[in-house]
């Protein structure tokens, strides 16, 4: 499918190009959604939401090319509402420091440490390296200039890596010399 | 660190990209969701504006197809108990793959709604006996509308039984709901299950007023379930206030969208829940009680003046509610300019915050609790506790944390041949404190440590400084369960289960650098 076309047609009103493009991308924003709210119920209203938001002002979009980059961003925020309307903010602190009952006895699965991460380095680790979205185009979902992203990006990964270190030291997520 | 690290990270990361997208590859959108969105498709294709399509949306929200029946007041019901023979509130939702069984089920809809507000209008009434009951029941239509309410939890007169403990049999399984407790913000759920070959808890589900209030999701984790011993289920679910309340999510949020914390005392002081419970391998039959719960009042206790600590935290007020189900805390605290500098420089050197304040909660009776969950931003924290033993008169907040720099030294503790002849040990913790280990038994199952701290406030921080641990290798545990030993005032006893360590696992403890701030003092309000 020529998504370039489709997104043309659709602007002009095509109905039918604008469902083949939603068809198109509807895996994929599952794949993004379950793995930023997780709550099926979430998912869904996220998914919904986009779906209707990019009906109503896919006009706007100028350039055709960046029709994927746009639809993510417009799930992403969507997914970041849907966190902000949660009642339970646990802060970053206590959940890292939250050890006293958690089995860490086998090695710590990476993918429990990124959920573990704030939010916004977490969307950068699940794009980047899970949804293998090149990182120009993560910079381009996520708003940020390109240099903030690879910034971010070495941060988050020497902040993983000294988690990693302590949990397999210890089993405990904190400062540890 | 650590260059080594990073790499070894950056492949993890990657193998796991791979494994996702290999997944992913194969995952399609489940069917349900992809349900739901087939009904944007579908007015999409036909031309509808979005705000049209949106509105459409929030009105079918909740998902439920029952929003006719909520018109009725509810008639006098305690709690009872009906086998899932019929449609649930989450199998109700309209298929649009199927136009014309939607339409259906709108026509059975609105039927329904008809009868609910007609029917509905007698019972709100008052004037309602067995007779009618019996009469209303002849009515064309009425016995399907019978068969939904009492799903929801009403009854008629002639089935006014209230079982103690409501249970619902179905294919060979007896599913006994021993008990339920409710404070508004959660619900602790007891339950027995007697069959010749157990099914375990698969999901738990929630409603009040056809509206979900809380939902374990498809699978019930180790974590959610308190205890899962041969026959008796325990857990305990928190509770949406909105859906609660009757108000939607957008009525409870900040300018910021934060879903505001509601004290429980705003909260439904009694309410009728319907809770499915589904076991694995029965999935297509959930066992459906309906419950009347109440909130029972505690005494509420409450720090009235403003404590300081040296480095300028101030704690301007606490009040603490305490239920049968857990207790929760208000603490409202300002930083000064020095700690926040402080935390600032070090999010700059790391990369990260440094670690907040933790507060540990015991009482003039020396019970410590546990915290169970914590939350908020400045300058207000949420703070859960175990509940409350008795009514003491006082509860003492301690708030402390690890120091950050140097952090912990692990040692070994000596034993000689496996066993712990050398006990009782007074070991040095560094700021932590002393403790004395007093002994440690061993079952099949567990090590059980038997200790007396010095200070009862110490308790957690010590419990999680104790690990097993086996020589060479990096691994540790802190799966351990604290609770006080009943035989011996004072004395704490720290559980370890067998099955999570490595073989050759030794006790090792770790010399935590623990500052406490000056204990906060909170009177009960009698």
């Amino acid at each position: 499918m020529d998504i370039q076309q489709k997104v043309q047609q659709a602007q002009s009103g095509d109905h039918q190009s604008f469902l083949l493009l939603m068809k198109h991308m509807e895996a994929r924003l599952y794949r993004i959604a379950s793995a930023i709210v997780k709550n099926k119920d979430d998912i869904i209203d996220a998914m919904q939401e986009t779906i209707i938001k990019a009906y109503e002002s896919l006009t706007t979009l100028r350039e055709a090319a960046f029709f994927e980059t746009w639809m993510i961003r417009i799930l992403i925020n969507e997914c970041n509402g849907i966190l902000l309307k949660r009642k339970r903010v646990i802060p970053f602190a206590e959940i890292r420091s939250s050890s006293t009952s958690s089995p860490t006895y086998e090695a710590i699965d990476v993918r429990q440490l990124v959920d573990q991460l704030e939010e916004d380095k977490r969307q950068l680790i699940i794009l980047h390296y899970f949804q293998d979205i090149p990182l120009k185009q993560v910079a381009d979902i996520m708003n940020i200039s390109e240099g903030t992203a690879k910034t971010r990006l070495h941060r988050t990964r020497k902040l993983l890596a000294r988690w990693l270190e302590d949990n397999e030291e210890g089993g405990r997520i904190y400062e540890n010399k | 660190m650590r260059t080594n690290n990073i790499d070894q990270l950056e492949y993890k990361l990657k193998q796991i990209g791979e494994r996702e997208s290999v997944t992913q590859d194969q995952q399609k959108v489940p069917s349900d969701i992809q349900m739901e969105l087939q009904s944007i498709y579908d007015a999409i294709e036909q031309g509808q504006p979005a705000d049209r399509i949106r509105s459409e949306l929030t009105r079918r929200r909740p998902k439920q197809a029952n929003e006719g029946y909520t018109v009725l007041e509810k008639t006098a019901t305690d709690s009872v108990a009906t086998p899932a023979e019929t449609t649930t509130p989450g199998t109700m939702t309209a298929n649009p793959t199927h136009r014309r069984h939607q339409r259906m089920i709108r026509y059975s809809i609105t039927a329904a709604a008809v009868i609910v507000i007609g029917v509905g209008s007698v019972i709100s009434s008052g004037f309602y006996s067995a007779d009618m009951a019996r009469t209303l029941k002849q009515l064309p239509g009425a016995s399907q509308f019978y068969q939904l309410t009492s799903q929801w939890g009403w009854q008629t007169a002639d089935e006014k039984e209230i079982p103690p403990q409501p249970s619902v049999e179905q294919d060979g399984i007896q599913l006994t709901l021993r008990s339920l407790l409710y404070d508004g913000k959660k619900v602790n759920i007891e339950l027995q299950q007697q069959a010749s070959k157990q099914h375990p808890v698969q999901q738990v589900e929630i409603y009040v007023n056809s509206r979900q209030v809380s939902s374990t999701g498809n699978k019930v984790n180790k974590d959610q379930m308190q205890d899962a011993s041969t026959t008796i289920y325990k857990l305990q679910r928190e509770l949406e206030a909105a859906p609660l309340m009757g108000i939607s999510d957008m009525e409870l949020a900040d300018q910021f969208g934060q879903i505001s914390e509601v004290p429980t005392s705003a909260l439904p002081q009694q309410v009728d829940m319907q809770i499915n419970i589904t076991l694995q391998g029965m999935t297509d039959k959930p066992f459906i009680y309906h419950i009347h719960a109440k909130q029972n009042a505690l005494p509420n206790y409450s720090l009235t003046n403003t404590v300081r600590t040296p480095e300028g935290i101030g704690f301007h007020g606490a009040t603490v509610q305490a239920t049968p189900v857990a207790t929760y805390m208000d603490l409202t605290t300002s930083y000064s300019a020095p700690w926040k500098t402080w935390n600032e420089q070090y999010y700059r050197n790391h990369g990260y915050y440094p670690l907040g304040l933790t507060y540990t909660l015991t009482d003039s009776n020396h019970h410590v609790y546990r915290t169970t969950s914590h939350s908020g931003r400045d300058p207000h924290t949420f703070l859960e506790f175990e509940p409350i033993v008795g009514q003491p008169a006082e509860l003492i907040v301690t708030p402390w944390n690890f120091n950050e720099e140097p952090v912990r030294n692990q040692r070994p503790i000596q034993t000689a041949s496996g066993q712990h002849s050398n006990l009782p040990l007074q070991l040095d913790m560094g700021t932590t404190g002393k403790v004395t280990l007093l002994a440690v038994d061993s079952t099949p199952e567990q090590y059980i440590l038997h200790i007396k701290p010095e200070q009862a406030y110490q308790t957690y921080a010590i419990a999680s400084s104790f690990w097993y641990g086996a020589p060479g290798q990096k691994y540790g545990t802190y799966s351990s369960d604290l609770l006080l030993d009943p035989d011996h005032e004072g004395q704490l006893l720290i559980k370890f289960d067998k099955s999570k360590l490595k073989a050759g696992a030794e006790l090792h403890y770790s010399v935590d650098k623990v500052t406490y701030r000056e204990p906060l003092s909170l009177k009960r309000m009698d």
